[in-house]
């Protein structure tokens, strides 16, 4: 049992690392995107003060992605770096070891229930992204649309590239949530089974003396 | 050990680390505990009979006794159970 359970909790770690490394990548590109964006919108107001009308709900979308962009990152960075510790911890472990086992499966579980809203916030924040990238396409599409950059020069490849990598990271920012909503799930069910096993571990402590 | 902790999981930390015996500073820093709470804590489980306090050496050691066996047992198992019951997630 011991082995299996090893086994899970390996999985389980390395798939949650691996879901906090993919929301700082996304949150990265997120804020490189919103920047590369922005700048150049920003550069004729900040030199003439002259602001095109036409311009303001891009530059808010801009403002708001960048925003959360940076508050995601910030979220994930913290996540990671707390779990990091519980990953190094289990790597040390010897799988015979039941007890040092017990003691990563405490670690994980206050971990959780320390980091529950934080997770759920990455889940939003994932949210929020994806819609952000996904409406950032639409003037990129528009001018591909209407041929602003020649089609097959440089700048038109250029545009098509980043044209897909926004739709690209956009769809996987709206996919995010559904896989968090899974781990959140697995592990509020655990919690209520840590409960449950709080309870019987009352019970012992009631009995004795 | 950082994150939410219950009673039972820092009992369950105390005695494993108060296996070979401890000065009640060493226990204060390796469960990550302020020095009010792990008197309570302590208090709690020499009351119980878990944890034994003697000196050695000039020192003032505490160790956990046979006493707690039951729970420390009950808790490896139904924490080890966590992860062998119910879904999981991957990827």
């Amino acid at each position: 049992m011991k082995t299996r359970t090893l086994n899970r909790l390996k999985l389980e770690l390395q798939s949650f690392k691996a879901l906090v490394i993919a929301n700082l990548v996304g949150a990265a590109l997120s804020l490189a995107f919103s920047m590369a964006y922005g700048v150049p919108k920003l550069i004729p107001f900040m030199v003439e003060g002259v602001l095109e009308i036409q311009n303001l709900p891009y530059l808010g979308l801009i403002l708001v992605g960048f925003i959360v962009a940076l508050n995601w990152i910030i979220t994930s960075a913290e996540l990671m770096g707390t779990h990091d510790e519980i990953v190094k911890n289990l790597d040390k472990v010897d799988p015979d070891d039941e007890e040092a086992i017990t003691g990563i499966i405490v670690q994980s579980i206050a971990f959780y229930r320390e980091n529950q809203i934080k997770i759920e916030k990455l889940a939003w924040g994932s949210r929020i992204t994806g819609a952000f990238l996904l409406l950032a396409a639409v003037p990129q599409l528009r001018a591909l649309i209407t041929g602003v950059y020649p089609f097959g020069g440089v700048e038109g490849i250029a545009q098509l590239f980043g044209l897909a990598a926004n739709l690209g990271i956009g769809f996987a920012g709206l996919y995010a949530p559904t896989v968090i909503h899974r781990f959140t799930e697995t592990w509020d069910m655990r919690i209520s089974f840590s409960e449950e096993a709080n309870e019987k571990l009352s019970s012992i402590l009631e009995g004795t003396q | 050990m950082k994150g939410k902790r219950t009673l039972y999981e820092i009992y369950w930390e105390i005695l494993t680390y108060a296996r070979n015996p401890r000065t009640f500073t060493s226990i204060v820093h390796r469960c990550s505990l302020n020095s009010k709470i792990a008197q309570e804590h302590i208090g709690f489980l020499e009351g119980k009979g878990y944890l034994r306090r003697y000196a050695e050496e000039r020192q003032n050691l505490l160790k956990t006794t046979e006493s707690a066996k039951p729970f420390l047992d009950a808790f490896k198992e139904m924490y080890l159970e966590l992860f062998s019951r119910g879904p999981d997630f991957k990827l």
